[in-house]
């Protein structure tokens, strides 16, 4: 009985910090400080892994997106605080470690101020400060609240899987009805992540909109955003020094190859969750982006304009029975690109964009509540976003709780 | 509500289905990489500049390549460009100093042709000379030094001589089909171009490796290319990218550069003087910062141009990189005497560095890796008057 | 026999005033024809006719012409004695000033040593540095001017060289006058718009020579035909000539070659080649220069790079 109620407190809580306290249109800070902390870490194994530097053709990538990661891993540790105050401020800091190559610092991923308000059936909600990005879902869930470890494809590639950043945001709230409520919001960006690289700051923006409702046991949202970044002699900051493996020059773009030009994204978003039962619940979600990419590539000597239009599309499903919870979801990308101009060939060879392959992915996952704040999850990734397939298999071990003090 | 779940997923079908797609990846290059000349190099690498008044042919080539090795192209009919410029040394003479047909003394190295087509500037310092159209005009009609010495007496009885000798009519008719008399000057000097042009060849271990065979460098080759490329040595700075220097140029480029470079080699009397016969760019410039600046060559074939620098006076690669290791050259007696490593008009990245002698002999390793062994037997470059 | 006096003597009153009105029509014709090019019919009130012109040219050392054979004494500050080995010269934007201070740009004639609008003066009577056969010279420019009849030219002006627009083309295509080898300058690109060489009576060079050419040429940068002729000079060293009181149908144009080299030591070599190549650092050239009104250390950009007066040429 009681391992039940926290399940669905857990499985609620997981609804509740990913939408926020929505259905009277309220935004909500906890008074005190609150807090959640979360770690995982595991183990992953990959058949016939060549570990250098993960670079998909068809597409400039960066940030911190390093592809698989075999053996033990420390995958992510996390710790989230919140502190409010009456009027309606609040300051959030978050720090947070990502293993990746080797490398396992503590960064810090959110330090922000915010304020919100609260009259009638409205919310308004102001943010400045390092912040994750709240425009997709699935791009700013940590790895210990989503069914999968990594994020979908389409964020990997475009914005480096990775997305903290300075800016300022406004959310809005309305409830529409008794069951449904309208969240939106609009971003402002310094621009110093991929896609976006500073040049005269604020880089980018973003803007998205939510429409979320619930009838009985089913909750649906229904989602769209829109991301735009410039990008001025933006390079592959994964080839700077920092990172124990010695980059191969062969297999990965040229380090001289910059892009200044811009990088719009449109997304639309889809999720369905039915409880149909007491601890049983059904999960369909789905997101289709579309990128256009405009600008100019370069290297010391060459030039050419570079035109990408880059589709994307995930698909998951995930079902829940008691401590047991299955999830799959497929990832599929279609990059295409179009270079013009006396260096087109060369620099399209150099920043290995030539590509006539569809990136995908099929993750399953298998998850197991072992108590309240615990969990073993089991995954397996068929990747086929490199010419060479490869299958990954994971075992992580996630843990995570909230606090207060 | 049955109906929103059914909009969900037909939603959610829809949304797969409009995902489909095909990746592509389109070049277009506005056709700079049209060209009418079989270069045999591998698809990769970028093609050379062809000079829209003297595009490249296969005839041009093999007319070049008769003339180029013709004795009879010079004043007296002692010396061809192959006398200073011999395949087997990956055309270089093996000379500190070449000697021109009356036997004078030049006063620098003779340099290898190989891939010199991406040349962006020719000879050891002149930033004229950009064509090898120009540049040719420079050893067959120069009064000082005298090269092949044609002078305006001598020049019409050399061009008998090519007139009188039965190979070439066809070999001038075939490579300039539009001229009623092809045989003239200006069309020996577009033929010569263009052989030394077709001079290309991207065949060493290195360019092996680069192509994908990763067993074609040793280990202590590939520990020699990360010194090379490394910020201790520096020496990528001015001999890197695909051609090993940094004044190269290729018809996909769109910032060019010509450099110069004072590596430090003399610093006569302290005031960074040159020998004044030899002091580089600033004989055709005047302006003092340019003393002693000279193009940085390849070092594709290093291995077998010695003797190296402009005036050859360095004879083994691990002088070489001595040299470079001191941060210059200390002259201590003798007409030059000057500490090069003191010189003022030093290039900045010519520093000096640390090396060990395993370190030494992965350098020379690698460099050795830059030898093109085809190119120095390719019976497509070699002379074809060697019965006579 | 008085009767054929009377015959003849009005036939020949005929005949010359025949002749007379004849000789003048063709005159007329022959000038009304020559300015049919000139579409007559725009210029309205004037009579604008073309002028055919030459403008002679002598050169000497010591009071002895130029020519291979010459000896020529006290040349230089050593008082040397010499002979040339080479002496020839390009011209262009030869123009005649009028004494109402209009300019008149000669039309240059081509032939052999014109063309182009570009000449050379040639004064080197024996091909091979003076030790071969006999060759032929030039000691003249001619052409034409658009003016009145009644025109009267007081100055001369000429600009010594090949102008910047051509001399950077494919000297092995040119053809006549700018396809001759020892006027080129290959290394750097051009053409010697100069050329005076001197062998000195037991001078501690063989020769001490003269050449004057376009310095610091570099190419442009975008050059889409990729010949290498799209370059610019720093220096183009194309020094003006102005000659004031200069009547083209009876004065000649002198060269000193004496007063080229009278501050300058033409039996030694100070530093760089023997001679003046045109190079700022060459010790010899300052003085050189400044005989042909310019200053080597100073480029294009400069105002007053051209600002000396020349002392070379003169009226004679």
């Amino acid at each position: 009985m009681i391992f039940s109620t926290i399940r669905h407190f857990i499985t609620g809580l997981s609804l509740v910090v990913s939408s926020g306290v929505w259905a009277h249109g309220q935004f909500a800070v906890e008074q005190a400080l609150v807090g959640k902390a979360s770690l995982i870490a595991g183990y992953s194994h990959i058949d016939n892994y060549d570990n250098v530097l993960w670079q998909v053709p068809g597409v400039l990538m960066g940030g911190e997106a390093f592809g698989a990661e075999p053996g033990f891993i420390l995958r992510e540790a996390s710790l989230h605080f919140t502190l409010g105050s009456e009027g309606g401020s609040f300051a959030t800091a978050e720090l947070s470690s990502h293993g990746h190559s080797g490398e396992s610092g503590v960064e810090l991923e959110q330090a922000l101020v915010g304020w919100f308000s609260n009259v009638d059936r409205q919310a308004i909600k102001l943010q400045a400060g390092l912040i994750t990005p709240l425009f997709s879902k699935a791009y700013g869930q940590h790895a210990s609240v989503a069914y999968f470890t990594r994020k979908p494809l389409i964020y990997e590639l475009i914005f480096g899987g990775h997305g903290s950043e300075t800016g300022v945001n406004a959310q809005w709230q309305v409830a529409v009805s008794e069951h449904s409520n309208v969240y939106s919001g609009m971003e402002i960006w310094k621009g110093e992540k991929l896609p976006a690289k500073s040049g005269d700051s604020p880089n980018a923006i973003d803007a998205f909109t939510y429409w979320r409702w619930h009838k009985n046991e089913s909750f649906s949202t229904l989602g769209a955003w829109y991301y735009a970044g410039k990008a001025k002699q933006r390079g592959d900051t994964r080839l700077d020094s920092g990172h124990s493996h010695d980059v191969p020059e062969e297999t990965s773009a040229s380090p001289d190859i910059r892009f200044t030009g811009d990088t719009r994204v449109f997304g639309i978003y889809a999720d369905w969750n039915w409880q149909f039962e007491a601890d049983k619940f059904l999960e369909l979600s789905s997101e289709y982006t579309l990128t256009d990419i405009s600008g100019t590539l370069q290297d010391e000597t060459r030039q050419s304009s570079l035109d990408g239009k880059h589709t994307g599309l995930w698909a998951q499903a995930a079902l829940g029975i008691n401590q047991h919870k299955v999830a799959i979801r497929y990832d599929h990308v279609v990059l295409d690109n179009s270079l013009n101009g006396t260096g087109a060939s060369l620099l399209a060879d150099s920043a290995k964009l030539i590509n006539d392959h569809e990136p995908n992915v099929l993750s399953l996952a298998y998850e197991f509540q072992i108590d309240s704040h615990l969990r073993l999850r089991l995954e397996n990734r068929v990747d086929k976003v490199l010419p060479d397939t490869f299958s990954e298999l994971m075992i992580n071990l996630i843990w995570s709780r909230p606090f207060t003090f | 509500m049955i109906d929103v779940q059914k909009v969900f997923m037909s939603l959610l079908i829809i949304i797969m289905l409009a995902a489909c797609g095909e990746s592509q990846t389109t070049v277009d290059d506005g056709g700079v990489n049209a060209t009418a000349f079989d270069w045999q190099i591998p698809s990769n690498m970028p093609l050379p500049i062809e000079p829209s008044d003297n595009p490249m042919s296969q005839a041009k080539f093999e007319l070049g390549r008769h003339l180029f090795f013709d004795r009879r192209l010079s004043g007296n009919g002692t010396q061809s460009c192959g006398s200073c410029h011999e395949q087997a040394l990956s055309f270089t003479d093996g000379l500190a100093k070449s000697v021109g047909s009356t036997g004078q003394v030049l006063a620098r190295n003779s340099q290898s042709l190989l891939n010199v087509a991406y040349n962006a500037t020719l000879t050891w310092a002149n930033f004229s000379l950009v064509t090898l159209e120009r540049q040719a005009l420079v050893p067959l009609f120069g009064e000082d030094p005298v090269e092949q010495g044609i002078t305006d007496a001598n020049r019409d009885d050399v061009l008998q001589r090519i007139i009188d000798e039965p190979r070439y009519l066809s070999l001038f008719e075939d490579a300039f089909p539009k001229d009623l008399n092809p045989i003239d000057v200006a069309n020996v000097v577009d033929s010569i171009a263009s052989f030394v042009r077709g001079l290309v060849s991207f065949d060493s271990s290195f360019d092996r490796f680069f192509q994908g065979d990763t067993s074609a460098l040793s280990t202590s080759a590939r520990r020699g290319r990360t010194l090379f490329n490394g910020e201790d040595l520096e020496c990528f700075h001015c001999h890197g990218g695909y051609n090993f220097s940094d004044s190269t140029v290729d018809r996909n480029m769109t910032f060019i550069s010509r450099p110069f470079h004072n590596t430090g080699l003399f610093n006569i009397g302290g005031t960074g003087a040159y020998p004044e016969d030899n002091s580089g760019l600033i004989e055709l410039t005047g302006k003092p910062s340019d003393m002693g600046k000279f193009r940085a060559p390849t070092l594709r074939n290093i291995a077998i141009t010695a003797p190296y620098m402009h005036d050859g006076s360095m004879s083994s690669l691990g002088e070489v990189i001595d040299f470079y290791a001191a941060g210059g050259r200390n002259i201590e007696s003798g007409p030059n005497t000057g500490d090069g490593r003191f010189s003022p008009f030093k290039d900045g990245f010519i520093s000096g560095f640390d090396l060990t002698e395993q370190d030494k002999t992965d350098l020379i390793v690698f460099l050795n890796s830059l030898t093109d062994n085809t190119f120095l037997t390719n019976p497509r470059f070699g002379n074809p008057w060697e019965a006579l | 026999m008085q009767a054929l006096k009377e015959y003849f003597k009005t036939r020949h009153k005929n005949v010359s005033r025949t002749a007379l009105s004849i000789s003048t029509m063709l005159l007329l014709a022959a000038c009304s024809s020559s300015s049919d090019s000139n579409s007559s019919s725009s210029n309205d009130s004037d009579s604008r006719i073309e002028i055919p012109i030459t403008i002679p040219f002598s050169a000497q050392a010591s009071g002895l012409s130029v020519d291979c054979a010459a000896t020529f004494t006290g040349l230089g500050v050593a008082n040397a004695s010499g002979s040339i080995l080479d002496f020839r010269f390009y011209v262009h934007n030869v123009t005649l000033i009028s004494d109402s201070g209009g300019r008149y740009e000669v039309t240059l004639d081509d032939n052999n040593y014109q063309g182009g609008g570009v000449g050379l003066v040639d004064f080197q009577d024996m091909d091979d540095t003076c030790s071969g056969a006999v060759a032929s010279t030039n000691k003249q420019i001619t052409g034409s001017v658009t003016a009145d009849e009644d025109v009267v030219f007081n100055d001369l002006e000429f600009t010594i060289g090949v102008p910047a627009n051509l001399n950077h083309e494919d000297p092995s295509a040119a053809t006549g006058h700018l396809n001759i080898l020892g006027m080129h300058w290959n290394w750097q690109g051009g053409y010697k718009h100069i050329r005076m060489d001197v062998a000195v009576v037991g001078g501690a060079v063989p020769s001490w020579n003269f050449h004057l050419g376009s310095t610091g040429c570099t190419p442009d940068p975008t050059d889409p035909l990729n010949t290498g002729a799209a370059v610019s000079c720093d220096r183009t060293n194309l020094p003006i000539v102005s000659l004031a009181n200069f009547d083209p149908a009876s004065d000649t144009v002198l060269v000193d070659y004496g007063e080229l080299v009278s501050t300058s030591d033409v039996s030694a070599n100070a530093g760089g080649a023997p001679g003046c190549m045109s190079g700022q650092t060459d010790p010899e050239c300052a003085a050189i220069f400044s005989k042909l009104g310019m200053d080597v250390t100073l480029d294009d950009s400069t105002e007053n790079y051209q600002s000396g007066t020349q002392t070379v040429f003169s009226v004679m």
